[in-house]
C-alpha cells in the first residue's frame, strides 16, 4: 500500500515500473506505443518534431511512457545488421522522467518483410530449415541490439510481432512452440538477464498463446483489442497475477469520447478495469495520423481532473 | 469416401498431392476432373478453417498447393476452359497500408475460386476505375483501417459514376471502422468486418449477379 506522502508523489518511471510488477500506483500511468509526427504536428501546430516537440506532446498529454521504435537503414531484402539499427533520442529521453521503452521487431514482421506474406506464413510448412534459420537470425539481431538497451540503461523492452489478426492466429501454435517460442525464450532471458522487463505487442486474438506467453516470460501485454475477442476484464482476472496489461482503448472509443454520456462510460470502465494492479493505459493501435488525438486529450484530461 | 488426392489437399500434403496429380493425369483422368478433386480437398480446408481446427497459415498452404497443381495441370487443359472464374479487384484505399484484413480476404477467396486483382495498399482511387476498365471485373471490394481515408473510398464511387461504371458495379467495403453509416457516407453497397462473412457476402453478389 502507498503512504500518504507517496501518493502523487511517484514520477513517471517509478510509476510505470509499479504498474509492471502489479504492485500500486498512485495514478493510472498512461503511455502510448508510436506516437505519429503528423499527430505531433497537429497536436502542438508545429512544422518539424524532433526530440522538444515529442516531449511537448508527451507532456501535453501526460503520458508516462516514451516509447522509441527502431530506425532502420534502408531495406536491401535482408536482415539489417544490429550496428546499424538506431533509436532516436535514445540517450536524451533517459534526462527525462519518462519509462523509456525500446521496441524490437520479431520474427513474424521481419518474416512477412523479407519473403512476403504469404510465402513466409507457409514456409515452415515448404522449408523448415530455412523457418528455423531465419528465425536464428532475428533471434541474434535482436540479442544484439538488446545487449546495446541495456548497456545504455533503457527501462524495458517491448518485442513487437503481430501473431494473430482479428480471428486468431496467423499462424498454427504447434509451428510457433517448436520455432518462434524457444527464440522467444532465448531474447527474453537476454532481456531479463539484464533486470529489464519485457512486453510483447501483438495485434489480433491471440487468446489461445497468452499461457505461452506467461511461460516464455514476458512481464506484459500490449493490445488489448475486444474487437479481436481479447476481454480485458477476462485476461486480468484469467492471468492478471502473471501479466500486466497495456492498452484497452479503441480508435473508436476515441471519437465516442467527445459525447459527454460516452465519455462517462468509458471513464468508469478505465477506473474498473484500473481498480486492479498491473493495468497501463493506452489506446491499442499508438496515435496514427487520422486517430482522434483530441478524444484522447479529454478522456486523459478528465482522469486527470478526477486525480486517477 | 474421400479419395487420396481430396485428402492430401485437405491434409496440406503438397508433395503427395503432386505425385497424385501427375499420376492421375497419366493414367488418363481429366484436368477438369483433378481440379475438382482438388477444389474439394481445398473445400475441406476451408471447412476446417471455419472450425478453427486450421489456421491462416494453412489457408495459405491449400492455395500455394492448388496453384502448383495448377501449373501441373495447364498445358493438359483444353483452351479456354479455365475462364470461368469470378473476377474482383481488391485494394487498401489510398493513405492506408494496412493489408492484413485484405490478404486474408483475398486468399480465402481465391481458396473458393474467385480471381483477384490484388492492387496492394495505398492504391489512388483512380488506379481501382483504371483496374475495372483494364479487367472487366464488376466487383471491388476497398480495404480501409484508417477513418480519415474514408473520403478516398467516396472518391471512387465519384470517379465509377464519372466513368459511367457505377450500374454495373458492386463495391464493397471491409475494415474495421466500417459501419452502415460508412458505407451509406461512401455510397458503397455493402460492407463487412468479418473475412470469413465477407467470403459469404461476396458468393452472395456473384449468385445476384448470375
Amino acid at each position: 500500500m502507498l503512504s500518504h506522502e507517496q501518493k502523487n508523489t511517484l514520477g513517471s518511471r517509478d510509476r510505470v515500473a509499479l504498474a509492471i510488477q502489479r504492485q500500486e500506483t498512485d495514478r493510472i500511468p498512461k503511455g502510448e506505443i508510436c506516437i505519429d509526427e503528423a499527430v505531433v504536428k497537429a497536436s502542438l501546430s508545429c512544422d518539424k518534431v524532433g526530440f522538444d516537440e515529442n516531449l511537448e506532446f508527451t507532456n501535453k498529454l501526460g503520458l508516462d511512457i516514451i516509447c522509441l521504435n527502431p530506425l532502420y537503414p534502408e531495406f536491401n531484402g535482408d536482415l539489417p545488421d544490429s550496428r546499424e539499427v538506431f533509436w532516436a533520442d535514445l540517450n536524451k529521453w533517459s534526462d527525462t522522467n519518462l519509462f523509456r521503452f525500446v521496441m524490437l521487431d520479431g520474427v513474424l514482421g521481419w518474416g512477412i518483410k523479407v519473403f512476403g506474406f504469404n510465402q513466409f506464413l507457409i514456409l515452415s510448412n515448404k522449408s523448415p530449415l530455412s523457418f528455423h534459420s531465419f528465425i536464428e537470425k532475428v533471434e541474434s539481431l535482436n540479442v544484439e541490439m538488446v545487449r546495446r538497451l541495456i548497456d545504455a540503461g533503457v527501462d524495458g523492452l517491448i518485442i513487437a510481432d503481430d501473431l494473430a489478426y482479428q480471428r486468431g492466429l496467423l499462424i498454427n501454435p504447434r509451428v510457433m512452440r517448436r520455432y518462434i517460442f524457444p527464440s522467444l525464450e532465448s531474447q527474453v532471458a537476454e532481456m531479463a538477464r539484464g533486470g529489464v522487463p519485457v512486453f510483447i505487442h501483438s495485434d489480433g486474438n491471440i487468446n489461445e498463446i497468452i499461457p505461452d506467453i506467461i511461460e516464455i516470460g514476458f512481464n506484459g501485454l500490449h493490445c488489448i483489442d475486444r474487437n479481436s475477442s481479447m476481454d480485458i476484464f477476462d485476461l486480468q482476472q484469467k492471468y492478471g497475477s502473471k501479466l500486466c496489461f497495456w492498452g484497452s482503448l479503441h480508435a473508436e472509443d476515441l471519437i465516442k469520447a467527445r459525447e459527454p454520456d460516452c465519455l462517462q462510460t468509458l471513464l468508469d470502465t478505465i477506473f474498473t478495469i484500473a481498480s486492479k494492479k498491473g493495468f497501463i493505459l493506452g489506446t491499442n493501435c499508438g496515435l496514427f495520423n487520422g486517430i482522434s488525438w483530441d478524444g484522447l486529450m479529454l478522456v486523459y484530461e478528465k482522469i486527470k481532473e478526477l486525480g486517477k | 469416401m474421400i479419395n487420396g488426392l481430396i485428402k492430401a489437399i485437405a491434409n496440406l500434403e503438397e508433395e503427395t498431392t503432386l505425385r497424385l496429380v501427375k499420376e492421375k493425369i497419366a493414367s488418363g483422368e481429366t484436368p477438369l476432373e483433378i481440379v475438382e478433386q482438388c477444389r474439394k480437398g481445398v473445400e475441406i480446408v476451408g471447412k476446417r478453417y471455419n472450425e478453427e481446427i486450421y489456421y491462416l497459415s494453412d489457408l495459405i498452404m491449400s492455395e500455394e498447393i492448388f496453384r502448383r497443381v495448377m501449373e501441373i495441370l495447364e498445358p493438359h487443359f483444353p483452351k479456354n476452359t479455365n475462364q470461368n472464374k469470378y473476377k474482383l479487384i481488391m485494394g487498401t484505399i489510398e493513405g492506408d497500408i494496412h493489408d492484413l484484413g485484405k490478404n486474408i480476404v483475398i486468399n480465402l477467396l481465391r481458396s473458393v475460386g474467385f480471381e483477384v486483382r490484388d492492387l496492394g495498399v495505398d492504391v489512388q482511387p483512380e488506379d481501382f476505375v483504371k483496374c475495372v476498365k483494364e479487367t472487366g471485373a464488376s466487383i471491388i471490394g476497398i480495404s480501409v483501417l484508417l477513418t480519415f481515408s474514408i473520403n478516398s473510398v467516396k472518391k471512387v464511387m465519384r470517379l465509377l459514376e464519372e466513368a459511367g461504371l457505377r450500374d454495373n458495379m458492386t463495391v464493397v467495403i471491409g475494415g474495421y471502422p466500417v459501419n452502415e453509416r460508412i458505407r451509406e457516407y461512401t455510397g458503397a453497397d455493402y460492407y463487412e468486418t468479418d473475412a470469413v462473412k465477407a467470403v459469404e457476402l461476396f458468393k452472395r453478389i456473384i449468385m445476384e449477379k448470375e
